[in-house]
């Protein structure tokens, strides 16, 4: 009897501990449309991500082709000098 | 058997509540804190708008400079307007210039490609290169950057074609005491065959006017190749036969032209010689 009362004590003290830990353990926790919440932001950031990656090789592209664009018309003004002169050589 | 079955239950339940504890350790929803979940969002929440704004600002300057390209294509367009009103032509006369100095090109790297002997036989398609250089240096066009490197080019071809070719250019032979054409053109060093002082007779006819008199420091040329222009006897060919050849007239009947070209060096139109050098007149 002495054995069994022991036994229900320690049982008693270890339930109350778990379940202490238990309430520790389950404290605050996101919703459901927290998740969604989360989960379509962190989605629309990686893809606006992509987008501003993807813009910004257009960028890049574009003014390389302003700058290709700068040259040949800078080299077609020297040339149509040249040209004139050539023209009033002849 | 009580307390036994009490412990085992105890030990259960304690292995599942150990379980719950350490499952908060890993990164997910079920054991996410508040600050944790809001820390997250505003992180993301910033990463977004960053990127808006940075989408936004990319699109704008990619306007600009679509604007900047339009524009500048504009005046590109304008620039060669003027350039062809000015050379008096189009765009075809441009392109079909550009055809006419890559053709040349290639011409004169074909050229180059022939032996220095080849190169000799050959003077009068590398003046005929030179004449058509120059010919397109008087457009408007080889002023352009782009042409006038081309030009520059090719001329540097002909240059080094004409050098390859003067080293096929005769040597000479000073006369000796002694000397006399059949004694020279038997020379190893010279041709090596008696015969061929008719060669080095016909060559040098403007110094020997009696091949059975030459002088000590006469300085004859000793052609190896034959020139533009010359034909090199050789056994079996008679004036006709040669006139008929295509790269001569092209015509038996045009002997007499031969003949008349010759005559300094042909006394009878049916006797020529086996190394005779003949001058064929264009």
């Amino acid at each position: 009897m002495k054995i069994l009362t022991k036994a229900i004590s320690i049982a008693t003290i270890v339930l109350f501990t778990l379940s202490l830990l238990s309430i520790t353990a389950c404290g605050w926790k996101p919703s459901e449309k927290d998740i969604q919440a989360l989960e379509e932001t962190r989605a629309a950031a990686l893809a606006a991500e992509k987008t501003q990656e993807e813009k910004k090789a257009e960028r890049m592209d574009l003014e390389k082709q302003v700058n290709a664009k700068k040259a040949e018309l800078q080299k077609l003004e020297a040339d149509k000098e040249k040209v004139k002169k050539h023209v009033e050589q002849q | 058997m009580k307390i036994r079955l009490m412990l085992s239950l105890l030990l259960l339940v304690s292995v599942f509540a150990l379980n719950g504890l350490f499952a908060q350790t890993s990164y997910d929803y079920e054991n996410m804190t508040q600050e944790q979940y809001n820390a997250l969002l505003a992180e993301w929440q910033q990463r977004l708008g960053n990127a808006q704004t940075g989408i936004s600002n990319e699109e704008a300057t990619i306007e600009e400079l679509k604007k900047q390209l339009a524009e500048l294509q504009a005046r590109i367009d304008e620039q060669w307007n003027e350039i062809y009103q000015l050379a008096s032509s189009d765009k075809a006369g441009f392109d079909a210039f550009g055809g006419d100095l890559q053709g040349l090109q290639n011409d004169a790297r074909a050229m180059l490609n022939l032996s220095a002997e080849d190169i000799y036989t050959r003077m009068n398609e590398v003046d005929a290169l030179q004449q058509k250089l120059d010919e397109l240096k008087k457009n408007p066009f080889a002023a352009m950057s782009d042409h006038e490197a081309l030009i520059n080019s090719i001329q540097n071809l002909i240059n080094q074609i004409k050098e390859k070719g003067a080293a096929a250019v005769p040597p000479s032979y000073t006369v000796a005491r002694g000397d006399y054409l059949w004694k020279i053109a038997a020379k190893a060093d010279i041709y090596g065959d008696a015969y061929a002082w008719m060669r080095i007779y016909t060559s040098n006819r403007d110094q020997i006017k009696d091949p059975n008199l030459i002088y000590p420091k006469q300085v004859f040329t000793i052609p190896r190749q034959v020139g533009p222009n010359e034909h090199l006897v050789v056994r079996g060919e008679f004036l006709s036969k040669i006139a008929g050849y295509s790269n001569v007239y092209g015509s038996p009947f045009q002997w007499q032209k031969l003949y008349e070209t010759n005559k300094n060096t042909i006394t009878d139109p049916n006797m020529i010689y086996p190394y005779q050098v003949l001058k064929i007149a264009r």
